[in-house]
C-alpha cells in the first residue's frame, strides 16, 4: 500500500494543485525578474565591482592594472584632500542639517497659527525644493559675485566693505551653507508640518486649561510626541547633506584651495578628471562606509525615540 | 618601447596604411562625420567657427560636429577627450596645447601624422614655420598640427594710463617699473596690474620663472625645479603684488580688464583681437615686463590639432581637416581674427605687410619669431599638476601661505606624480 | 509671541526665500549697463526682453529642456514597466524565497548614486553606449524605492477585490491592467512626481556620461552657459535659469499638494 503522501500525489487535484503552484511561482519570478536584472547589474554589482577597482592601481584607459591591496586605502589615509573633503562634508553637513532643521521647525510652528494662508505660505517655502538647484545656484553665484552682486553692493550701501564671497576661501563655506540652508529649509519645514498635525489639538488644550504656557507646552508635548518626525528629518537631511554636490560644483567647483570640497566633489575629480580609477573606487568605498553607518545609526535611535 | 607602445604603434602603422589607400580610393557618397573637441569663448570662436565652416564648404562630404568646452582650458579639453577615449567614443580631431602633446601621445591614444604628411601632396609644410612644426613632434614623430601660437603679452588700457598720469607710449619694461604704474594706476582708482597667474597650464608663471632664470622642471623632466630661488623670486614679487591690493586676485582677467577698472593685464597675445573688441577704450598691446628689462624667455602659448580616431574612413576625414587647417585662406583666418600667429610662412608675410601701422599687431609677429617650448610634464598627470601649481599660486596670493612655503609643497606634491 | 510678531517673521523669511527668484527675474530684464549699474535696484528702468533671446541664442535652451523631458519621460516608463509587476509579486504573489528577495530590495535602496558612479560609468563605455540617452536612462531604471512604494499600496487593496477578478475569469494580467492600476493610480502618481523631479535635475551623472552639448540635460545646460564666455552677460545667465527651472515650477503650481505629498510625505510614510 502507498504512503498518504505518495497516495495523495497521485490524486489529480494534487498534481493540479502542484502545476498551479508552479505557475505562481513561476509568475511571481518572472514578475521580480527585470527590476532584479537591473539592480544586479547597476547597485549590486556596481557595489561589488568597486572591491577589486579599489585593489588595483588602475587609470581609466590604461592598459596595465597593477594589484596593490590595500594600497589605494593606504594612499587615503595618508592624502590631506582626502581628509579635508571628509573634514568638510562634516561641517557642511552639520552647519546646513542643523539650521535648515532648526529653521524648519520654527517655521513649522509659526505657520501653524497662519490660518487660512498656510498652503500658499507652504508654496513659497517648499519653491526652492522644487526649483532646479543647479540653475538656482548660478543666480546664488551671481548674488555673492564680489564686484556686481547685489549682495556685496547691500553691503556697500549698509556702509560695510564688500566681501569675496566665493574667492575667499575662508569665506566659500558659509556662502554655500547658507545656499544649502536656503534650499532645504522648506523641506525639513513640510516634514515637520506633517508631523505636527499628527499631534491631538485635544493634548494641548488640556495643557493650556491645566495652565501650562506655549514654550512649556512645546517641551512637554509637541518636542517629545515629534521626535520619530525629528528623527527622520535628522536622518533625511544627513544624507542630503553628505551627498550634496550640484550647488558646491556651480558656486565654488569646490575651491577656493579646496575650502569647500566635499567628498561627493573629490569623488568627481579624483574619479572623472585624474582618472585615477583605483583611488576614486576607495574614496566611494569609504563614502557607502559612511552612508551605510548613519542609515544603521537611525535603526539603532529608532528604538529611544517615543511613539505616540 | 615598451610592448605596449611597440603594439600601439603597429596598430597604428596599420591603421595609417589602410587608410593611405582608403584615400585613394573615390570618395564616399554618405557624409563622414567626425567630432572635433575644441574650446569655445568669443576669442576661440572667432576663428574656429569660421574655420570649420570653411571645411565643410570645401569638404561637403564631411560633416564636422563640435564638441566645445567652455572652462578649464587645455586641461579640460584633455580630460574630455581622453574620457572619451577610454569610454570607447574617442573623438576624431581634438584641439591640443602645446604643452600637453606629451600627455596625448603617452596615453597612447594620438595618431602620429608622419606618414600622411608625407603621403598627402596638398599637404604643403616646406610653407609652414618649422618652428611650429617642430613644436608638435615627440619622440621623433610628428603629432600635432599646428594652428598658431601666442606668446604672454601685456595689454594697457590707454585711458587709465592716462587718467594716472601715465604714457601709454612708454610702457614698464621691468618688474619694478610694473609695481610702480601699478601704484600710480592705484591712487587714480584702479586696479593696478593682473599677472594672468590662473592661465591654463601656468603659462604666465612659466614665463617670469624663465625670466628669473628658472626652469619649471630639469632636462629630462623628472626634477622640480620651480621652487628653486627663481621661482620664490616670481612667488614674492606676486605675493607682494597682492598684498599691497596693486593686483587683484581674480581669474576673470578678460571680464576684468574690459570692465575698465584694470590698468594692465599679463595675459595671452591671444586676445589680440578679442579684447579691444570687448573694451570701449584703446587698448595697446606691448612685451611682457621681464626682471631687467632685457628681452625674455616666450614660451609658446596656442594649439594645434591632433587626430584620436580609430576608424578607418575617419581617419581619412580627420586628416583632411589637420592638413586645412594650415592652409592659407585658414591661416589668414586665424592670423585675423585672433591673436594667433598662424603657420603659414606666406601668410606671415603678407600680415606683416597688409598691417604695417598695426603697432599691436607688430609685436605679436616680433615676439612670436622668438618663441621657447612650453613647458611639457611628462606621464599622464598633466591636468593634475597643472591644477596643483594653480593652487599654490592662489594660496600665496591670498596670502594663506608664504610663497617658498607654498612652492616647496606643490614641489613635494608633484614629483611623486612624475614617477617614469 | 503675540500673532502680529509672528506674521511678521514669517513674511520675512518668505521674503529671503523668494528673494533669489526676484532677482533672477529682475535682472533678466535689465540691459548689460544696468546690471552693472551701482547700487541696489530690483526693477530696471528700461525692461528690456533682449536676455531671453540672447541666451536662446547662444546655448540650445529648448535642446536642454527637450533632453530632460525625453530623459524624465524615458525613465519613469521603464519604472513603471518594470516596478509595476515586481511591486505587485511582493505585494500579492506567494513564492518562496519572497521575504529575501525583498530584503535585497531594502539593500538595493540603500546603495548611493555617487557610490557606484564608477563602476556603472566603466560598464557604459564598455558597451559603448557613454554620450547616449541609453547611459542617462538605464541605470535608474530599477527603482528600489518605487517597488517599496507601490508595495504598499497593493497590500492594503482589499483581497475580496482580487478574488472577484479571479472569479470573473481574468487571467493576472489583464488583472493587473483592468482592475489594480486604477486603485493605485494616486501612488504611480506620488512616484511620478518623485522619479521626474529627481531626473530631471540630475547634475552629477550626466556630468560624467556626457560629453556633447546637444545631449546635455537642463541642469547640464544651464551650468554650461554659466561656464562659457557668455557666463560675463549676467542679464542673460538669469532669463536661461529662468527657463530653466520653468518646467517644474509650472508642475509645483499646478500641482502642489501632489508635488510635496511626493517628494515629502512618502517618504514619511515609509
Amino acid at each position: 500500500m502507498s504512503s498518504s503522501l505518495a497516495g495523495q500525489a497521485a490524486l489529480p487535484g494534487a498534481r493540479l494543485r502542484r502545476q498551479a503552484n508552479l505557475t505562481r511561482y513561476l509568475v511571481g519570478y518572472l514578475f521580480i525578474l527585470p527590476a532584479f536584472i537591473f539592480f544586479v547589474v547597476f547597485k549590486f554589482g556596481a557595489v561589488a565591482y568597486l572591491i577589486p577597482l579599489s585593489l588595483a592601481d588602475w587609470r581609466l584607459g590604461s592598459t596595465t592594472r597593477a594589484f596593490v591591496g590595500v594600497g589605494n586605502y593606504r594612499k587615503l589615509i595618508v592624502s590631506p584632500e582626502f581628509w579635508n573633503a571628509l573634514s568638510n562634508t562634516g561641517i557642511y553637513t552639520v552647519a546646513v542639517g542643523g539650521l535648515s532643521i532648526a529653521l524648519g521647525l520654527v517655521l513649522a510652528l509659526a505657520l501653524r497659527r497662519a490660518g487660512r494662508l498656510q498652503g500658499l505660505y507652504q508654496a513659497v517655502f517648499f519653491l526652492p525644493v522644487a526649483a532646479t538647484m543647479s540653475a538656482m545656484a548660478v543666480v546664488w553665484r551671481f548674488i555673492f559675485d564680489t564686484n556686481i552682486g547685489v549682495l556685496n553692493a547691500l553691503m556697500r550701501a549698509a556702509g560695510m566693505e564688500p566681501l569675496s564671497w566665493l574667492q575667499d576661501n575662508r569665506l566659500a563655506m558659509a556662502a554655500v551653507v547658507l545656499v544649502g540652508v536656503w534650499s532645504n529649509m522648506g523641506y525639513t519645514m513640510v516634514l515637520f508640518l506633517a508631523g505636527l498635525t499628527t499631534i491631538s489639538r485635544d493634548l494641548h488644550e488640556a495643557a493650556a486649561i491645566d495652565g501650562a504656557s506655549a514654550p512649556r507646552q512645546f517641551w512637554s508635548i509637541t518636542w517629545p510626541l515629534l521626535s520619530p518626525v525629528t528623527l527622520f528629518v535628522v536622518v533625511i537631511m544627513t544624507l542630503r547633506s553628505v551627498q550634496a554636490f550640484d550647488s558646491i560644483k556651480v558656486l565654488t567647483d569646490g575651491g577656493p584651495l579646496g575650502a569647500t570640497q566635499v567628498l561627493s566633489h573629490l569623488l568627481y575629480r579624483v574619479g572623472f578628471q585624474y582618472f585615477d580609477t583605483g583611488f576614486a573606487s576607495a574614496i566611494s568605498v569609504v563614502f557607502f562606509a559612511l552612508l551605510a553607518g548613519v542609515t544603521l545609526l537611525q535603526m539603532r535611535a529608532e528604538r529611544l525615540v517615543h511613539y505616540q | 618601447m615598451s610592448d605596449r607602445q611597440v603594439a600601439s604603434s603597429l596598430r597604428m602603422i596599420v591603421l595609417i596604411i589602410v587608410s593611405l589607400f582608403a584615400a585613394s580610393l573615390p570618395a564616399a557618397a554618405q557624409a563622414v562625420r567626425i567630432t572635433f573637441v575644441r574650446l569655445t569663448s568669443a576669442a576661440h570662436d572667432a576663428y574656429l567657427d569660421p574655420m570649420t565652416a570653411a571645411f565643410e564648404k570645401a569638404n561637403p562630404a564631411v560633416a564636422v560636429e563640435s564638441i566645445k568646452v567652455p572652462t578649464g582650458g587645455y586641461e579640460a579639453i584633455a580630460a574630455r577627450a581622453l574620457l572619451s577615449a577610454a569610454a570607447g567614443t574617442a573623438p576624431d580631431v581634438v584641439q591640443v596645447g602645446w604643452h600637453l602633446t606629451r600627455t596625448f601621445v603617452e596615453s597612447g591614444r594620438a595618431v602620429a601624422l608622419d606618414a600622411f604628411m608625407k603621403a598627402d601632396r596638398a599637404f604643403a609644410n616646406d610653407s609652414l614655420l618649422p618652428a611650429m612644426l617642430e613644436l608638435g613632434k615627440v619622440d621623433g614623430r610628428y603629432y600635432l598640427v599646428p594652428i598658431g601660437i601666442s606668446t604672454p603679452a601685456m595689454f594697457i588700457n590707454e585711458e587709465a594710463f592716462l587718467k594716472a598720469g601715465l604714457d601709454p607710449k612708454i610702457p614698464p619694461k621691468t618688474w619694478a617699473e610694473t609695481r610702480a604704474a601699478a601704484e600710480r594706476l592705484k591712487a587714480a582708482g584702479f586696479e593696478g596690474v593682473l599677472w594672468g597667474w590662473s592661465i591654463t597650464g601656468n603659462w604666465i608663471f612659466q614665463t617670469m620663472l624663465e625670466s628669473a632664470g628658472g626652469r619649471m622642471a630639469s632636462d629630462d623632466g623628472f626634477t622640480v625645479t620651480f621652487n628653486r630661488e627663481p621661482g620664490v623670486r616670481v612667488a614674492e614679487y606676486l605675493a607682494d603684488l597682492a598684498a599691497n591690493k596693486l593686483m587683484p586676485v581674480t581669474d576673470q582677467t578678460v571680464q576684468l580688464f574690459s570692465s575698465g577698472r584694470l590698468g594692465m593685464l599679463i595675459d595671452s597675445s591671444f586676445q589680440r583681437v578679442n579684447l579691444p573688441r570687448a573694451s570701449k577704450f584703446p587698448v595697446r598691446m606691448v612685451s611682457i615686463p621681464t626682471p631687467d628689462g632685457r628681452p625674455g624667455r616666450l614660451p609658446a602659448g596656442g594649439n594645434g590639432v591632433m587626430v584620436l580616431s580609430q576608424d578607418v574612413t575617419r581617419l581619412q576625414a580627420a586628416w583632411r581637416f589637420s592638413r586645412f587647417v594650415t592652409e592659407p585662406p585658414v591661416s589668414r583666418i586665424v592670423g585675423e581674427n585672433s591673436g594667433y600667429t598662424p603657420a603659414n610662412q606666406s601668410v606671415i608675410a603678407a600680415l606683416r605687410k597688409q598691417y604695417a601701422t598695426d603697432a599691436n599687431f607688430q609685436t605679436q609677429l616680433t615676439d612670436a619669431s622668438r618663441v621657447v617650448p612650453w613647458h611639457s610634464w611628462p606621464g599622464p598627470n598633466g591636468a593634475r599638476i597643472a591644477q596643483i601649481l594653480r593652487d599654490a599660486q592662489q594660496a600665496f596670493l591670498l596670502g594663506r601661505k608664504a610663497p617658498k612655503a607654498a612652492l616647496d609643497e606643490a614641489a613635494a606634491q608633484v614629483t611623486p606624480l612624475l614617477k617614469p | 509671541m503675540s500673532a502680529g510678531v509672528l506674521h511678521a517673521f514669517i513674511i520675512v523669511m518668505a521674503l529671503l526665500t523668494l528673494f533669489p527668484f526676484l532677482w533672477m527675474a529682475g535682472t533678466s530684464l535689465k540691459s548689460p549697463e544696468e546690471v552693472f549699474r551701482p547700487g541696489v535696484h530690483l526693477i530696471p528702468a528700461n525692461v528690456t526682453w533682449g536676455n531671453y533671446g540672447t541666451a536662446l541664442r547662444k546655448v540650445p535652451l529648448w535642446r536642454f529642456l527637450l533632453n530632460g523631458t525625453i530623459v524624465a519621460g524615458g525613465v519613469l516608463a521603464l519604472q513603471l514597466l518594470v516596478i509595476i509587476p515586481a511591486a505587485f509579486a511582493f505585494a500579492r504573489i506567494e513564492f518562496p524565497g519572497r521575504d529575501l528577495m525583498f530584503v535585497l530590495v531594502l539593500a538595493a535602496l540603500v546603495v548611493p548614486g555617487y557610490v557606484t558612479s564608477v563602476p556603472n560609468f566603466l560598464l557604459l563605455s564598455g558597451l559603448r553606449l557613454t554620450n547616449t540617452y541609453w547611459a542617462l536612462v538605464l541605470p535608474f531604471v530599477g527603482s528600489a524605492f518605487g517597488i517599496f512604494l507601490l508595495r504598499q499600496f497593493f497590500r492594503q487593496i482589499p483581497g475580496e477585490i482580487l478574488d472577484a477578478a479571479l472569479i470573473d475569469g481574468c487571467n493576472t494580467v489583464r488583472l493587473l491592467w483592468n482592475v489594480l492600476l486604477p486603485l493605485v493610480r494616486p501612488a504611480i502618481a506620488a512616484f511620478a512626481v518623485f522619479s521626474v523631479v529627481t531626473h530631471w535635475n540630475d547634475f552629477f551623472w550626466p556630468l560624467i556620461v556626457i560629453q556633447s552639448t546637444h545631449l546635455y540635460t537642463p541642469p547640464a545646460g544651464i551650468a554650461y552657459f554659466a561656464d562659457s564666455d557668455g557666463g560675463a552677460n549676467w542679464g542673460a545667465v538669469m532669463a536661461a535659469s529662468g527657463i530653466i527651472i520653468t518646467p517644474l515650477i509650472i508642475m509645483f503650481v499646478a500641482a502642489r499638494r501632489q508635488f510635496i505629498e511626493s517628494l515629502a510625505h512618502v517618504s514619511l510614510k515609509g
